[in-house]
């Protein structure tokens, strides 16, 4: 009889870890945007001179690089709390760490 | 502290939308058929579902993953332990973790792995320091209906 909620399969410890990453999307909501600076509110905080990526859906899928500056939690309409994260838009082709969604 | 929508410039409907893709970086620690456990230095909500990079054996493996449980590994600083279950939402290929699993359980040891069952063999390039055992750790039950 099987338990719900239970392991179902057996486990076992990598005696040398594995580096990896794991890339995770957030769905945001543009505040401004302009060429020196896109502010979003997100549902997660962002770290500080972390990289990300942003997906802009407007025209087509348009993908810019990123930097976080700033990351401030805000009250939003709806009363949730939302993270006010600025971004400073990469100049060069600098791309974040990781692989891309076909992994690579 | 409050929300500024009517700030907003330049974005509009559509323009308003967009996806924050960031690279989080994690170790694999552990391995099971449906899931896998890693650690990371950020908290990962639990239902939040991300792509998962590995490099097993030489080759970068990809797979879907969604976190079922994520905790603070305590005495280790800023630490979580993450359980996360294994998406079948792109064909088993050479390429994902999946087969990389798969093959390492099934005996088809890659450098570096052994199996669970007490007899280690070792293949040429593997060292005893690197083989994998059956993990008797006890980790909380998952908190989706799907454990890993």
């Amino acid at each position: 009889m099987s338990l719900l909620g239970r392991r179902k399969h057996s486990r076992y410890l990598l005696a040398q870890p594995v580096e990896g990453n794991v890339r995770v999307r957030d769905e945001v909501t543009i505040e401004s945007r302009d060429e020196r600076e896109i502010v979003v509110l997100a549902p997660v905080a962002c770290r500080p001179d972390e990289w990300v990526a942003l997906e802009i859906l407007a025209s087509g899928r348009h993908r810019v690089s990123a930097k976080v500056v700033e990351s401030r939690p805000v009250v939003a309409e709806d009363g949730a709390i939302r993270h006010r994260v600025r971004l400073v838009p990469s100049t060069t082709d600098a791309e974040m760490p990781g692989v891309t969604e076909d992994g690579r | 502290m409050t929300a500024r929508p009517h700030e907003t410039r330049q974005t509009d409907g559509l323009d308003q939308v967009a996806t924050l893709v960031r690279s989080v970086p994690v170790r694999l620690v552990e391995v099971s058929r449906g899931g896998c456990r890693l650690e990371c230095p950020v908290r990962l909500e639990s239902g939040t579902a991300g792509l998962l990079a590995v490099e097993l054996a030489g080759v970068l493996r990809v797979d879907d993953i969604r976190v079922a449980r994520c905790q603070p590994r305590v005495g280790a600083g800023p630490v979580f332990q993450v359980g996360a279950e294994l998406l079948k939402t792109r064909r088993l290929g050479r390429r994902t973790i999946r087969l990389a699993v798969s093959r390492i359980i099934n005996g088809e040891r890659a450098p570096g792995y052994a199996s669970n069952d007490g007899e280690v063999a070792y293949t040429a390039e593997t060292t005893p320091a690197a083989v994998i055992r059956m993990s008797d750790g006890r980790a909380p039950p998952p908190t989706s209906d799907r454990g890993s």
